[in-house]
């Protein structure tokens, strides 16, 4: 096997990145960067969205070259000529979109990345390998099965699997914990801790703070290009905070230290949870719903569930367990195949989707490039998609130019959107500016049920407390919010409720506190078994 | 009906296909790596072309099928610079290669209109096997180019499922950022199999112009490029239902043949259509039962069909 051919001195250097600089067009990735692992060392990189964690990362794993700087591996000085070069260099990166054939199985995937043999394949012999390092390193996996039909905790192991038998000694981690359950987080954490202690060195990058202090030695901290700290963690008290405020360059406010997940609650959110108690006629009535996926696991099955108004809602699992499809089933862009929707009593099932708008149902999704907007066309021509034919922008076949101007301008105006010129195409806009340009055309017309798919993704800080602090003010106003989320952390912080799917079924029902055997229930319900009788007295 | 003889009709199914079957697996080739080739009739009549006319020259049929895969070759590997290097669409840079083809086929070939070939594969009996009732006149009394076809079929199959640089081959078509992430290059592998698949189609020429029909006339393919675009989705980019296809095609053509030669009373121009309407059949009950089976994603389409990689600046 390949794995045991370079055995690492702990403590010696692993990796040494020297004065690096990236530039793309118009800005600079990666500023003079210095960045050091050692062998045994669990290193946590930070950095908001856009400081250059991810360019770093691409840096070590061949795909750029750096303009200035240099690397060294195992304090040799080392030019990485292109992938390839980084896997025979001992370098494995798991990025967070994995990078797996998914109609192929997990052996074949291994032996993309080998050179040897040449010409004919022994996929039982890299299947036999594979399951005995997976055991050896709590990574099991299926190695002869295919990648779509594992579950995306067992396709992040056949990653770092890959990477093992390939050789790494240097593993780097792009948000590991994203997309997992809380369960498989843990065993995940296990399985670095070994590894580390063998001698591998790790790279840790994420953004949430608990488990950066929880899991790394070490932290370096990007921001704006720059490497501004590395940090030894020693676990004690007041280390979030100066991560906080390194990350962000400010001294961390409250909404800040929300959004990172380092205090729970805000105040006003407590006392609104005491206080509400007044039952009303839910908005939002879902009785056994049943939908086409994508995929088998993805179908929507019997699902049934209510949000009331001035409720935030929080629709939360593995990502793939049927939550997209049941939103645009909602939003009807997907076909409904039985079961009803009512919207203050009026089925919405299969109803086009003009007619859905209308009733007062807004959806935000996910791809806000793709699906939300028309990436080539201009602000005022994507504010104007959803409302265009209401008379107060046309006139018979004719657009109202001038209208659609003014309004473009006050949503600007009111959301802070920062644009050069609202005639350039959307695509050009920050993912925050887009995500608010949305918000504002999605709640021009007042719904009454909004529907969100990861609200937040790629925003940095500043951009996702404001878009939390609008979808709070929204729920406040008596709309009805129904949120999908893949992130926990985010589900606690805004959400009412959490229901929580898994392979196209409702789970349960669960409410969002952070006590340790709720946390466990949530686990045990994402993963797909369920709950202790005592629980289900909670469900509807 | 009219007396039709069956084992006869079998032995010119098989001829008939063949020429769609070389193209069909080129083209299979060329799309399991992510390359769209919509240029195969012009690859076809240009590897038609250029085998007979330089079998013609040189009086040696070996030659002129070099020649036909040169030219196939040549032609693809345009179409390979304009969508991996420029990443021009590789639909509007297969229909031009169709017309580029065309014309450059019909303007050399044009003094050799109506001649008969100086050279061609003949009719080769193998010894032992052509002797088996049945099946030896319509398997082992063949020409060359079908024999060879046999061989080909079972080792492109071995080769996409069984060897490494099929497996790359797979991966590049699949998802061409996985592969680039484990170092195979997706711009190099799908040159080399845009090119290698253009050969074939070339070949697919040589086998009609000096095999099924040795001579040379205007438009010789009669849109068997289309068929072969058609009968790859019919196979599934498997080389054996490749040949199913192939074969189904071949058979309508030596049957409708047959009613011809046996008098039926029907308009030859409808009988000629018969070959085209089953393969668009055929095509529509493979789509329809496909939609069916979800999740059985290996047999559909390579997901980057069509699809021009470029490595994501900024990420």
């Amino acid at each position: 096997m390949f794995v045991t051919t370079r055995t690492p001195v702990i403590g010696t250097s692993a990796v040494r990145l020297t004065d690096i600089t990236r530039r793309f067009p118009g800005i600079v990735a990666n500023d003079r960067v210095n960045f050091e692992v050692k062998a045994g060392e669990i290193h946590a990189l930070l950095g908001e969205n856009g400081a250059g964690k991810s360019t770093l990362l691409n840096i070590l794993a061949g795909f750029y070259r750096p303009d200035e700087g240099e690397i060294f591996l195992r304090d040799e000085k080392t030019v990485l000529r292109g992938p390839a070069d980084a896997i025979k260099k001992g370098v494995g990166v798991v990025y967070q979109h994995f990078k797996l054939v998914p109609n192929q199985t997990v052996a074949e995937n291994v032996a993309l990345g080998m050179r040897q043999p040449r010409f004919f394949l022994n996929l039982k012999k890299i299947e036999q390998d594979l399951d005995e390092l997976g055991r050896n390193y709590n990574l099991a996996v299926r190695a002869g099965a295919k990648i779509g039909s594992l579950s995306v905790g067992e396709q992040q192991r056949a990653e770092i699997l890959r990477a093992l038998y390939l050789g790494a000694t240097i593993l780097a981690l792009d948000e590991p914990t994203a997309n997992l359950t809380p369960k498989e987080t843990e065993g995940l954490f296990t399985a670095v801790r070994r590894l580390a202690s063998q001698g591998f060195a790790i790279i840790f990058v994420s953004h949430k703070l608990e488990e950066v202090v929880s899991l790394a030695s070490r932290a370096t901290i990007l921001r704006g290009g720059k490497a501004v700290a590395t940090l030894e963690l020693k676990g004690q008290p007041g280390e979030k905070e100066q991560i906080a405020r390194l990350m962000i360059g400010r001294e961390a406010d409250i909404q800040s230290e929300l959004e990172l997940g380092m205090i729970e609650l805000l105040p006003e959110k407590a006392v609104k949870e005491a206080a509400s108690v007044t039952p009303t006629e839910p908005t939002l009535v879902v009785r056994d719903l049943n939908v086409k996926g994508e995929m088998l696991n993805s179908s929507v099955k019997k699902v049934s569930f209510e949000v009331y108004p001035g409720e935030m809602a929080g629709l939360v699992g593995v990502a793939g367990n049927g939550q997209r499809e049941l939103a645009e089933a909602l939003a009807g862009l997907r076909k409904v195949e039985s079961g009803s929707v009512l919207l203050n009593g009026v089925n919405l099932a299969n109803k086009p989707v003009r007619q859905v708008h209308k009733m007062g149902l807004a959806f935000l999704p996910e791809d806000r490039l793709g699906t939300g907007s028309a990436a080539g066309l201009n602000l005022e021509d994507n504010f104007l998609l959803r409302d265009y034919w209401r008379p107060e922008y046309s006139a018979g076949p004719f657009l109202r130019r001038r209208p659609a101007r003014q309004g473009l301008g006050e949503a600007i105006g009111q959301y802070s959107i920062t644009v050069g010129d609202v005639y350039a195409p959307a695509r050009l806009l920050s993912g925050g500016n887009l995500q608010k340009l949305l918000l504002a055309r999605e709640l021009r017309s007042q719904p009454k049920l909004l529907i969100v798919a990861n609200p937040t993704r790629g925003l940095d800080i500043n951009a996702s407390a404001y878009v939390h602090n609008k979808l709070r003010q929204v729920r406040e106003q008596g709309a009805a919010v129904l949120l999908i989320l893949e992130d926990l952390d985010e589900a606690f912080l805004l959400c009412d409720q959490l229901l929580v799917m898994y392979e196209g079924r409702l789970m349960g029902q669960l409410p969002p506190s952070r006590t340790p055997a709720n946390l466990e229930n949530i686990g045990l319900l994402m993963a797909g078994s369920s709950l202790a009788p005592i629980h289900r007295g909670m469900q509807p | 009906m009219a007396d039709i003889d069956l084992v006869k009709t079998l032995a010119t199914t098989v001829a008939a296909g063949t020429p769609v079957l070389y193209a069909t697996l080129g083209e299979i080739l060329t799309e399991r790596s992510g390359v769209l080739n919509l240029g195969l009739e012009g690859m076809l009549l240009v590897g038609g072309m250029g085998g007979f006319a330089a079998t013609t020259a040189t009086g040696n049929v070996f030659i002129g099928v070099l020649v036909s895969l040169a030219a196939g070759a040549a032609l693809a590997l345009i179409h390979a610079f304009f969508t991996c290097s420029i990443g021009v669409n590789q639909v509007v840079s297969g229909l031009s290669l169709t017309l580029v083809g065309t014309g450059v086929a019909s303007y050399f070939g044009k003094s050799l209109v109506g001649q008969a070939a100086k050279d061609s594969f003949q009719s080769l009996k193998i010894p032992v096997l052509s002797d088996l009732p049945v099946l030896g006149p319509i398997l082992f009394s063949q020409n060359l180019f079908v024999y060879f076809s046999f061989l080909l079929v079972p080792a492109l199959f071995f080769f996409i499922y069984r060897t490494r640089p099929g497996l790359n081959l797979r991966a590049v078509g699949e998802s061409p950022a996985t592969a680039d992430a484990q170092g195979i290059s997706v711009a190099g592998t799908r040159y080399l199999y845009t090119i290698a698949g253009g050969a074939l189609v070339g070949m697919g020429g040589a086998a009609i112009s000096l095999g099924s029909n040795p001579n040379w006339q205007e438009n010789i393919t009669a849109g068997r490029g289309w068929i072969a675009v058609g009968l790859v989705i019919f196979a599934l980019w498997n080389p054996w239902r490749a040949l199913v296809g192939a074969y189904l095609f071949g058979g309508m053509e030596a049957f409708q043949f047959s009613l011809q030669v046996a008098g039926v009373p029907v308009s030859s121009y409808f009988l000629r259509m018969l070959p085209y309407l089953l393969t668009i059949a055929a095509l529509v009950f493979t789509q329809w039962r496909l939609k069916d089976q979800t999740g059985r994603a290996s047999s559909a389409a390579p997901s980057g069909l069509g699809l021009f990689y470029l490595r994501r600046e900024r990420g």
